[in-house]
């Protein structure tokens, strides 16, 4: 089914659109959920709440990107569900290794400095524009989807030391970036 | 800033980049999806449609037929919902029978189409206009026969909304007034669909809270039947009632929002702008 037609299946409050929705984009909702969350239970229960969200935004909402709609909600779900904690860690997660390589380019997880939401992203996007797409596609992999370094070589027909050393290299020029647009990292 | 900040704010980064790399992660992202069959559900929704169609068809008159009613059916671990389905049988209206402005939106939306931008526009085939009186927004569609009964409630603002195709040809539309009467609030909606809308029309309601509905028929005083379901009241201590009636090829709907005090009231609001068709 075309997204049109699903997004349609939403404003017309069938719940059809939910099934569409699980057939088409279900394993992708669920890829980023247990990349995050690392148990497929917790992943689960984390598109369900997801598809929820989406039947609740959609009207008014029109998604340009069906696909990146749902990826988006997902993952900021996973997201608070592992920072507060309802996620037990059962191991398989791959955010704290996340972390830790971002904790190159900004503070650890404690740290509070305020910071201007708008601001950061715009410099993100910045500084994803200014990067050739192949090397673009690797640091959202890594960090938007939180593939793993295995996936990524294999997707992209590199050697895991490759893209290792190609993420390290991106995450230098990232806090360099940064801290060229003020940002304090 | 820390690292949950960092990648929390990755999260709104361009969508172009997303799907650049969603391109890599899932090759078959890059198809537009099409040949693949849907599953059971929808085979049985349409099972649910043909049947009712046939009832229509068999029947040999316009209007609007219950398909299903459901209180707290599961759809996911989490995730129940209540409502009810409809299957409206209405007769479709020529395009050329739309005399006013309303034409105009054709061109619009096929606009729209034209000049799509899939990370900048907003999505194409839905034109809306709002207007200060249902009467205006019924002289902006130009229908003769459009059907403007009286209610005694407070009117409010209007509003037409046009989905249309690509190349311009509008496919349905509705005229949407809002009403208040005290605390009770009213949504008078008259959807028409073109002969150029060739699928098969369902309505319903949908809420995630819990509420029973129970179906009912109206007789007006020219001896149209009215469709009414009601709803059990929901958290905020609102319940529904919304009638449904097919009259020269028009889709009316009228939805009541009560508090339990003023059912009665609600009822009879529902009675005076069913019997003004």
């Amino acid at each position: 089914m075309e997204d049109v037609q699903i997004v349609q299946l939403y404003w017309d409050r069938d719940e059809a659109a939910i099934s569409a929705t699980a057939d088409k984009y279900g394993a992708y909702c669920a890829a980023i959920a247990r990349n995050i969350l690392g148990d497929p239970e917790d992943a689960a229960e984390c598109v369900n709440d997801a598809y929820l969200r989406a039947w609740n935004a959609i009207p008014p909402h029109r998604p340009q990107a069906l696909s990146t709609f749902l990826g988006k909600i997902t993952r900021n779900l996973a997201l608070n569900r592992y920072r507060l904690g309802r996620a037990e860690k059962r191991g398989g997660s791959r955010l704290p290794a996340v972390l830790e390589e971002l904790s190159f380019v900004a503070g650890g997880e404690d740290a509070e400095q305020a910071l201007d939401r708008r601001e950061l992203v715009d410099a993100l996007n910045d500084f994803l524009a200014g990067l050739p797409a192949r090397k673009r596609t690797i640091f959202l992999c890594r960090y938007w989807y939180l593939d793993s370094i295995a996936e990524i070589g294999a997707r992209l027909g590199m050697s895991e030391n490759h893209v290792s050393v190609t993420l390290r290299r991106l995450r230098r020029k990232l806090r360099d970036h940064l801290l060229e647009r003020g940002i304090d990292v | 800033m820390n690292t949950m900040d960092l990648l929390e704010a990755l999260g709104d980064v361009r969508e172009e980049y997303l799907r650049e790399a969603r391109a890599v992660r899932d090759p078959a992202a890059r198809a537009s999806g099409r040949g693949k069959r849907r599953r059971a559900v929808l085979l049985a929704a349409c099972v649910c449609l043909v049947l009712a169609s046939v009832t229509a068809l068999a029947s040999g008159r316009f209007g609007t037929w219950v398909l299903t009613i459901f209180t707290d059916r599961q759809l996911a671990v989490d995730y129940s919902e209540s409502g009810y389905d409809l299957f409206v049988d209405a007769e479709r209206i020529p395009a050329d029978a739309l005399k006013g402005d309303v034409r105009e939106a054709g061109a619009e939306i096929a606009r729209q189409y034209r000049d799509y931008r899939p990370y900048s526009s907003w999505f194409p085939g839905h034109w809306r206009r709002t207007f200060p009186s249902r009467a205006e927004g019924g002289d902006y569609i130009g229908l003769d026969g459009l059907k403007q009964p009286e209610l005694d409630a407070e009117e409010q603002e209007t509003e037409v909304n046009v989905y249309g195709d690509a190349d311009g040809t509008i496919r349905s539309l509705t005229l949407d007034t809002a009403y208040t009467a005290g605390d009770i609030r009213l949504q008078f909606s008259a959807r028409i669909y073109t002969e150029d809308y060739t699928e098969d029309i369902t309505t319903g309601v949908r809420t995630t809270e819990h509420a029973a509905y129970t179906e009912s028929l109206y007789t007006t005083e020219r001896g149209l039947s009215c469709q009414v379901l009601t709803s059990t009241a929901l958290e905020s201590g609102y319940a529904g009632i919304d009638g449904y009636l097919v009259d020269g090829g028009v889709l009316y709907d009228l939805h009541i929002a009560y508090q339990e005090a003023e059912a009665e009231r609600a009822q009879a609001l529902l009675h005076q702008w069913a019997d003004g068709f």
